[in-house]
């Protein structure tokens, strides 16, 4: 697995801050707006002079804040496998973005048609870009595509990696997703009135809307056939997923939580595995009025009055967008590893519509398998399911 | 087995009536101009209003796909976009640096999210299913293509809507232009471009309007002109299907004078002869043209016809049994897609 | 307060292209039943009220009230603008 967020560099780094309860969430710096001193961001402290530096990108490179992010933590994902070289493993790539290269577009949008120096970043503003900048630098080549689909979207990715395994199509599959932040869609969400002017406090009564945030993230999936042959430790299990959508309104989710339940159902099928058996839940819980309401009668639905110990890690790390279902995919998988079970931060009092309560400090028990969400706008409802690495199920 | 029971094409050419290719519209200029359906017969004025021309298109595209299959249930609807609802992110983009972040509205943003086509398409449906769109540049419409092809054969879904839809954007494209990658002139850098959406109804089950079988696609970023001829061969390998068999090819050439050194390779591991399709020169490009590329094969399995407007090199064969399409752009995003008659 | 202007308005902000003011009432229902417009509508409608009205609302759902009909905007605008 590899990381970058607002509360740290690499895997560690983000592992101890969220045992230390150590939130990311600060006043924006790297980016102009007219909106920074009301509104509160997760974002990564290191400028894109800076990260170019780290990966030491060549003069008169296109690389978008989104792209370097994605190298950054797909390096470290391969790395810290142990990978190589992609050999006789059929390797491929699935990423997953949003922004894309629009942190750059909104830049030098105006002054492309005067400055021809800066046109070669014309070329990077589509999705796609990064996903190519990140096969490159990782010297894959075969099956890489984008998943674009809004807040759901790195979920999406590593689920399709899984069924390329599964399906033998491929052996091996790095899967993620990398967002930065921009002015596109902090001027956005403000235009829904979804932002909030303090710290998110998911699935509070009092909850005013998200913060935004940027990372990266990406993790390995491996088949067994790799995993026997190259004698590999298993981080974790992925044994449940499922998608669906919502139907309801363009960004709005429904107010029975239909998408969110169906998701979950499917994920829980998938495995194989009945409800009681999830040790915990790591919420969408974005703190929007809209998403906390229906996600929490989507639990119930799921769950009746026996919802599992949940949290969002939002509060950490801001809402990342597309790279949200990969770096809580970590969050889950680092939880299965560390039997620890992350605390929702900044949570004061319980919604009045039931009876929710997430957990507000560090847990430390066993977890056997984590359910995962991810929901984006277009109703797009996605679901994982870890399972811990020693699970004989 | 995988058969197109449906087949729905916004482009500039007339194909959401059928008329194209007994009707043939000379391109003119460098961004070709689509033909529009009559928007308002499937679209209620509620839901057009905030519509960009990307979603209209993909919109009525698989709604027409849809009506031929007999609108039968979906288990998934996969789209594939380049660049895209471009003309909304650039609006709101403008708005956002024109206005210094003031008097911004929703409904843009909203719309530029790249799902959106295959949402709103869920959302005039009531379509709960699966939903996933698929953003790579040249070969987004194969990557959708590749994960229905994945879920019928896993019997993970018996009926999916694919598709493929881009739009224009006009500074977006003057930025392309600038770029090189829309032509401006006779010999400048560059394609000649359009916009388009086509839509296809794939399932598990024959019918009796079936075009053609799906039977395998393959995507790789990279790919040297030198190596098509062998990338091409693996393809043929895993498919199981002999070049003989082949008895068409359907490039997506374009009208670049750069890039076109993918082809020679491939095309000389075809018996001379063959007939080459090229249909960018119709459809114009952009990254979800070979989606129209598709739809044409598909209808050349169907008829058993292949049209002379669409015939690059080669002579028209009394039969087709096998066609293989191949699509790069700029070198990159390169894929093989084998359809069968039925 | 010229409620002509506000119709207007109305349709030109919410791309209502089959829409013309003599078409809304000035008592209709302009949400649900009536107009039909939704929240995304009211979300332009608000920013429609600062930039051409320079007043400003903190509160989508204060929304609800003053967009009931063009009667209940025409009277917000006329007690609020400072444009």
């Amino acid at each position: 697995m590899g990381i970058v967020s607002a509360i740290g560099l690499t895997v560690e780094e983000n592992f101890r801050s969220l045992v230390e309860l150590k939130p990311g969430i600060s006043r924006i710096e790297n980016l102009d707006t007219v909106h920074k001193d009301v509104i509160r961001v997760g974002e990564i402290k290191k400028t894109n002079k800076e990260l170019a530096k780290y990966l030491n990108l060549e003069e008169g490179n296109n690389y978008t804040r989104t792209a370097m992010l994605g190298v950054m933590a797909a390096r470290q994902a391969v790395e810290h496998a142990g990978i190589t070289g992609t050999g006789k493993w059929k390797t491929g790539l699935v990423s997953a973005t949003s922004v894309g290269g629009m942190d750059t577009t909104e830049q030098y949008f105006t002054s492309y048609l005067e400055n021809e120096a800066i046109r070669r970043y014309i070329l990077s503003h589509d999705p796609g870009d990064s996903t190519h900048k990140i096969a490159d630098a990782l010297g894959i080549h075969g099956f890489i595509t984008t998943i674009s689909t809004a807040c759901s979207s790195a979920a999406n990715a590593i689920m399709l990696g899984a069924r390329m395994i599964a399906s033998g199509e491929l052996d091996r599959v790095v899967v993620g997703g990398t967002d930065a932040l921009a002015k596109f869609t902090i001027n956005g969400f403000k235009t829904l009135m979804i932002l909030s002017d303090t710290e998110n406090t998911p699935f509070d009564r009092d909850r005013k809307g998200l913060n935004l945030g940027e990372a990266a993230a990406y993790l390995v999936l491996e088949s067994e056939e790799v995993i026997k042959a190259e004698n590999r430790k298993v981080l974790a299990y992925l044994s449940g997923f499922g998608n669906a959508n919502d139907a309801y309104h363009q960004t709005a989710s429904s107010e029975n939580g239909e998408g969110a339940t169906l998701a979950m159902e499917k994920a829980l099928r998938v495995a194989g595995l009945r409800p009681d058996a999830i040790s915990y839940i790591n919420v969408h819980g974005t703190a929007t009025g809209n998403n906390d309401l229906s996600e929490g009668r989507a639990l119930i639905n799921i769950f009746g009055d026996r919802v599992p110990p949940f949290s969002s890690t939002k509060p950490y790390t801001g809402h990342t967008l597309a790279a949200a279902g990969a770096i809580e995919a970590v969050y889950s998988v680092l939880s299965l590893q560390h039997g620890m079970i992350w605390p929702n931060l900044n949570f004061r009092n319980p919604m009045p519509e039931f009876d929710l309560v997430p957990e507000t400090s560090l847990q430390k028990k066993e977890v056997r398998h984590v359910l995962s969400n991810s929901f984006g706008f277009g109703g797009n409802c996605s679901t994982l399911l870890f399972t811990a690495a020693d699970d004989l199920h | 087995m995988i058969y197109i029971n449906g087949s729905g094409c916004i482009s500039a050419q007339k194909t959401f009536d059928g008329s194209f290719p007994e009707e043939i519209i000379a391109p003119e200029g460098y961004i070709l101009p689509v033909v529009a359906p009559p928007y308002k017969e499937y679209i209620s004025p509620a839901m057009i209003r905030r519509m960009g021309a990307g979603v209209k298109n993909g919109v009525v595209a698989s709604a027409i796909a849809l009506k031929e299959a007999g609108s039968p249930e979906l288990d998934a609807i996969i789209t594939g976009t380049g660049v895209g609802c471009i003309k909304d992110s650039e609006n709101f983009l403008m708005a956002i640096l024109e206005n210094q972040e003031a008097f911004l509205t929703p409904t843009a943003f909203i719309q530029s999210t790249h799902n959106t086509v295959g949402a709103q398409i869920a959302l005039g449906l009531g379509c709960k299913a699966y939903n996933f769109s698929y953003v790579n540049g040249a070969i987004s419409f194969e990557s959708a293509l590749a994960d229905a092809r994945l879920q019928l054969l896993n019997g993970e879904a018996r009926t999916i809507l694919v598709g493929g839809v881009d739009e224009k954007a006009d500074f977006t494209y003057r930025l392309f232009a600038l770029a090189g990658l829309i032509k401006t002139g006779e010999n400048s850098p560059g394609a000649s471009y359009s916009e388009g959406a086509s839509f296809f109804v794939l399932e598990t089950g024959k019918k009796e309007q079936s075009y053609a079988q799906l039977k395998d696609v393959q995507v790789m970023n990279r790919l040297e002109p030198e190596a098509t001829g062998h990338g091409l061969l693996q393809f043929l390998q895993r498919t199981g299907t002999p070049v003989e068999a082949i008895d068409a090819v359907v490039i997506g050439k374009n009208d670049d004078t750069q890039f076109q050194d993918y082809y020679p390779a491939l095309l000389s591991e075809f018996s001379a002869g063959i007939p080459v399709v090229h249909y960018k020169h119709l459809s114009g490009e952009y990254n979800t043209a070979s989606a129209f590329g598709f739809g044409l094969a598909a209808g050349i399995l169907k008829k058993q016809q292949l049209p002379e407007a669409v015939l690059l090199s080669g002579e028209t064969r009394p039969g087709y049994r096998n066609i293989l399409l191949y699509n790069q752009y700029r070198g990159l995003d390169h894929s093989f897609i084998l359809l069968s008659g039925c | 307060m010229d409620k002509q202007e506000i119709k207007e308005k109305i349709i030109a902000a919410l791309n209502l292209e089959d829409v013309t003011a003599a078409d809304i009432n000035d008592d209709d229902a302009l949400f649900g039943d009536g107009l039909g417009l939704d929240s995304i509508d009211a979300l332009e409608l608000i920013v429609m009220l600062d930039k051409d009205y320079g007043i400003k609302l903190s509160d989508p759902k204060e929304g609800r009230n003053i967009f009931r009909s063009v009667n209940t905007m025409a009277a917000y605008i006329a007690e609020h603008r400072t444009k």
